[in-house]
């Protein structure tokens, strides 16, 4: 228990970085499949691994202190003496540790309420279609049991059928891969650690490009569905207007609309390697750090009789007083 | 016809009846859907959707004509609308179409389509 924890807190950051900087062309350049459970499953390693490395500070910090270490009969003593990260470092790990927890309530908080407004909403539909007549053109997957694709009735007007068909097929890929769990495990994931943010966008177009491959196979023709692209985009962009945030969600499309039309690019087995080793290096030294701890504790419950010895029958008060007869 | 596939089947009639500005006959959701459906599919699916109260029919010439019924669902849209207009930038759950483009996007949308002929 000292400074290699902190080099594997290093590591593991340095790690995280990694992660997010190769994880968009991961989701532009693997099969989009492959990259969103990489994808996904990577960030929440990662974030379990950004909330063990401050939990272990935070452990052996409290571990130090006496009232605790007596309530829990080990020897502080022998923590105090085994632990030679400062003490400051373990502060800042506690304070990391306290703001995950409120970072993690608050994104799980507002996690599970879209998810469930989205569930409590599709509920009240009729049909696997819900159609709003006096609406901007738009279309989107609604996750539910089972979940409903909403669109625009303008929308539907303005495209063929055999465009309605691609459409449909993608957010119908949505619902039934559950692409909205992915993004959500993501987002957690980022609250708890920022360093994983380029991530969250990383996943929402690996998740349209995996729906994007399922409508191309049931219409088996991708150049349709990049026009369909084209066309709704040009469609809904007409009424949309560009405010920050969607510029910034922009080149999405473009990225889509390359991915179908260019040639397939192989598995990419080496990139999303990577990005898996990136995932769970950081993971093998959480795991030794945790399991490191657990051997300091359980050697500090052995030493706790021997450097503090309590007179047998504990009797507090009268044995204070026979100490020193 | 297993239960995925009908269901997709009765979003698309569905979409197909909505885009539609007049009502119409069983025949031509089926000519408009193409891919060689029977028109008994067709026929099945939209009585099926006449029985969940999804479509309304009437007679016109001998023939039944079929028109979208809006649901409790499209009645709460402003709802989703403001479910999706919340959840944009803040969480990822709802995931649109196309997320609206800058001129940028759609330049170099466009220009990856021209290769394809796109309309």
């Amino acid at each position: 228990m000292s400074a290699s924890l902190l080099i594997w807190s290093g590591a593991a950051l340095v790690s995280c970085a990694g992660f997010a900087l190769l994880a968009p062309s991961v989701a532009r350049r693997a099969p989009a499949c492959l990259a969103a459970w990489t994808l996904s499953l990577g960030s929440l390693v990662l974030a379990a691994v950004s909330v063990a490395l401050p939990l272990v500070l935070f452990v052996v910090l409290l571990g130090q202190w006496e009232p605790v270490a007596a309530m829990g009969h080990w020897s502080a003593h022998l923590v105090r003496a085994r632990v030679t990260v400062p003490a400051a470092i373990l502060a800042l790990g506690t304070v990391v540790l306290a703001g995950q927890g409120l970072l993690l309530v608050q994104a799980a908080w507002r996690e599970a309420r879209a998810l469930s407004d989205a569930w409590r909403l599709a509920r009240r539909s009729m049909g696997a279609l819900v159609v709003l007549p006096d609406e901007r053109p738009t279309v989107f997957a609604l996750p539910g049991w089972p979940g409903r694709i909403v669109a625009a009735q303008q929308l539907l007007q303005a495209l063929s059928t055999s465009e309605i068909r691609v459409v449909l097929a993608h957010e119908q890929a949505h619902l039934d891969g559950r692409h909205e769990l992915h993004r959500a495990a993501v987002s957690l994931a980022s609250a708890l650690n920022p360093v994983l943010r380029p991530a969250r966008g990383a996943i929402g177009l690996a998740t349209e490009r995996w729906a994007d491959e399922r409508a191309a196979r049931l219409v088996g023709d991708r150049a349709l569905v990049a026009r369909t692209i084209g066309h709704v985009a040009r469609v809904c962009g007409r009424e949309i207007p560009a405010a920050p945030t969607m510029a910034a969600a922009g080149p999405g499309e473009a990225l889509r609309v390359e991915a179908l039309l260019r040639p397939p690019l192989g598995r990419r087995t080496l990139l999303t390697a990577t990005l898996a080793v990136l995932a769970l290096v950081p993971a093998g030294a959480a795991v030794r750090a945790l399991s490191q701890t657990n051997d300091l504790f359980q050697r500090a419950e052995r030493a706790y009789g021997t450097s503090a010895p309590v007179p047998f029958p504990p009797t507090p008060i009268s044995a204070k007083a026979s100490e020193h007869p | 016809m297993d239960r995925r596939a009908s269901g997709r089947l009765e979003a698309e009639v569905l979409a197909v009846l909505w885009a539609s500005p007049e009502p119409v006959s069983a025949e031509e959701v089926r000519v408009r859907l193409g891919g060689g459906l029977a028109h008994t599919t067709v026929s099945t699916i939209l009585a099926r959707l006449h029985a969940k109260g999804a479509v309304i029919r009437e007679l016109v010439s001998r023939n039944y004509v079929y028109r979208p019924v809006l649901d409790e669902a499209g009645l709460v849209a402003s709802r989703m609308r403001a479910l999706l207009e919340d959840q944009r930038d803040r969480t990822g759950v709802l995931s649109q179409f196309v997320a609206g483009l800058d001129r940028r996007a759609l330049e170099a949308l466009r220009q990856a389509l021209e290769g394809e002929g796109g309309r």
